[in-house]
């Protein structure tokens, strides 16, 4: 094409240099283009992962094509698309994911929006104030492929490969024990509070707990578990006695456990064992009671002086409210006296 | 119209180097005076504009799919395209800005493929059509090819004056080197293209041998 110009008249003397190839060595420009587009297009292909969508209770935070996907302040996908969902009661958010975090399309992985958070348990989420919201994850262990999920409101306490044992408490109530409340071993924080729920029959509550390891081997089927929020004081003979487990226990609520000294060394309890809830140390760890008997007692006397809570005794032990087993059974049949005291 | 001789029909080939013009009669190759090649035409000039013009088109496309930069503001990065550079400026009300960018970015480069591919085109098949509106069109080209650097200075200077550290800073992202390669592919493009073959065939009708 370029050389037809040599064809004309008043040229034709000239030689022509002839090159060894036909095709102009230029054309290698635009096949070296192409060959670096069709790389990026096939690169980019590969490194996209699975697209999943999240649903969540508000959208607030949440930007497409600006808020991230984390793990463990690793970006692992973003957000493409914020949608309201079909019944507009609440959002769902599609998740671009990058081809290695393929794993958290999987069933059981969790999501959380990461806002900054100040509780009495702590500060969390301090960098979301400046970087704004990103949107937290958490796999499971299940390998079944899963392409929509449904947030979380709040954070979990205990992240997928956190090493330790669940265990459930049951409890009258809950007290002031909040998710995130620690649990103390010999005063040591040895793990928290990640869930509570009321019975289905509504006659107490059931808290779940993690302990970490390697303190999780502690916990034997002999443990009990009490209540150490607040500041316990006793004044007794001795004087007073204050006992607590820890600053932050006092403001927050928290939960000890230990084993009775008279106890035998216990296998560690297994992971999702359950406990009863007691109210404090002392109760805790006094050995197990028998069963509550409910007598009715009729006085001649004047009854001044007695009112509900009074101890009832028996050779200066204190039966009422916790009756010792073994005093509960009249001996040799001879018929029990009851007096009041006063 | 009284035209005077042309270069061709006399057997002479101006110098590139020197501008002395040679006598082709006598079967030189190389200027008599400074021995610079000399061509009649830009040596392969249609070929190599195509070639050029096809590698610019294909890298358009990364140019403006990929991130031009990255922005990393207060602890929150983004990374953003020229299209969505466009569409926030537009969508902020900075209508005024967002026409510039859409023009200096994606304006003008699709303008140079469209005028390099006709003026190929009817170069290639020796059209007589509007020979003198192509001439300025070409003449355009080359001017506006200055110009169409202006989004990789932009990023280049804003990467360099916004490193705040933590405050903020300004990285130049992938797609930025694919639009520069656009420029200077569309410059060579142009570049290696001859104007005088808009005219060689309007000779060739136009007068009498």
């Amino acid at each position: 094409m370029g050389q037809q110009t040599d064809e004309r008249e008043g040229a034709g003397q000239v030689e022509v240099r002839t090159r060894r190839w036909s095709v102009s060595l230029v054309w290698i420009v635009p096949i070296l283009a192409m060959l670096i587009g069709a790389s990026l297009v096939v690169r980019n292909w590969m490194q996209q992962g699975p697209v999943i969508a999240i649903s969540f209770h508000s959208g607030e935070g949440l930007v497409a094509g600006k808020t991230q996907v984390k793990y463990r302040s690793v970006v692992i996908g973003e957000v493409t698309t914020v949608d309201l969902a079909d019944d507009k009661k609440s959002v769902v958010a599609k998740v671009q994911l990058s081809d290695d975090a393929r794993a958290f399309a999987t069933q059981g992985a969790r999501f959380w929006v990461v806002r900054p958070r100040i509780g009495v348990g702590g500060v969390s989420g301090v960098d979301t104030l400046l970087s704004g919201s990103f949107i937290g994850a958490d796999s499971g262990e299940s390998k079944t492929p899963e392409k929509s999920f449904v947030g979380l409101e709040l954070p979990p306490p205990v992240t997928f490969d956190e090493k330790g044992k669940r265990f459930f408490l049951t409890a009258s109530d809950l007290g002031s024990l909040d998710v995130g409340s620690s649990i103390y071993y010999r005063k040591i924080p040895v793990g928290e509070v990640v869930s509570f729920a009321l019975q289905d029959d509504g006659k107490g509550v059931e808290i779940g707990v993690f302990v970490q390891a390697p303190y999780d081997s502690f916990v034997t089927a002999d443990s009990r578990f009490w209540n150490a929020s607040g500041v316990d004081m006793q004044i007794g003979a001795n004087g007073l006695k204050v006992d607590t487990e820890s600053l932050s226990s006092i403001l927050v609520g928290g939960l000890a456990f230990g084993s009775p000294d008279f106890a035998p060394q216990a296998e560690p309890a297994a992971d999702q064992a359950r406990f009863q809830l007691f109210a404090d140390r002392e109760s805790a760890l006094a050995p197990p009671n028998g069963q509550a008997q409910y007598l009715q007692l009729r006085f001649d006397q004047a009854m001044r002086g007695l009112s509900v809570g009074a101890p009832v005794e028996l050779r200066a032990w204190s039966l009422a409210g916790s009756p010792r087993s073994s005093w509960t059974t009249t001996p040799s049949g001879s018929p029990s006296r009851w007096w009041s005291m006063r | 119209m009284n035209y005077p001789a042309n270069a061709d029909e006399l057997g002479l080939c101006l110098c590139h180097g020197c501008g002395q013009a040679c006598d082709l009669s006598s079967g030189a190759h190389a200027c008599n005076r400074c021995g610079a090649a000399i061509h009649r035409r830009k040596a392969n000039a249609i070929a190599r504009g195509w070639a050029f013009l096809l590698a610019a088109l294909v890298f358009y496309i990364p140019a403006n799919l990929l991130p031009v930069m990255h922005t990393e503001m207060l602890g929150s990065g983004s990374e953003s395209t020229i299209g969505g550079g466009v569409l926030e400026f537009w969508e902020a009300g900075a209508w005024d800005i967002a026409l510039i960018i859409f023009i200096a970015s994606v304006g003008v480069p699709a303008i140079k493929f469209f005028s390099l591919g006709l003026l190929l085109f009817t170069a290639q098949h020796r059209s007589t059509w509007a020979c003198r509106q192509r001439s300025q069109l070409y003449r355009f080209v080359e001017l506006i090819g200055y110009w169409s650097m202006l989004d990789v200075m932009v990023v280049a200077l804003v990467a360099a004056l916004v490193q705040l550290r933590g405050l903020g800073t300004i990285e130049p992202r992938v797609g930025i080197l694919f639009f520069g390669m656009v420029v200077v592919l569309t410059m060579l493009s142009a570049m290696s293209f001859d104007p005088r073959l808009i005219w060689d065939s309007h000779a060739n009708e136009g007068r009498p041998h």
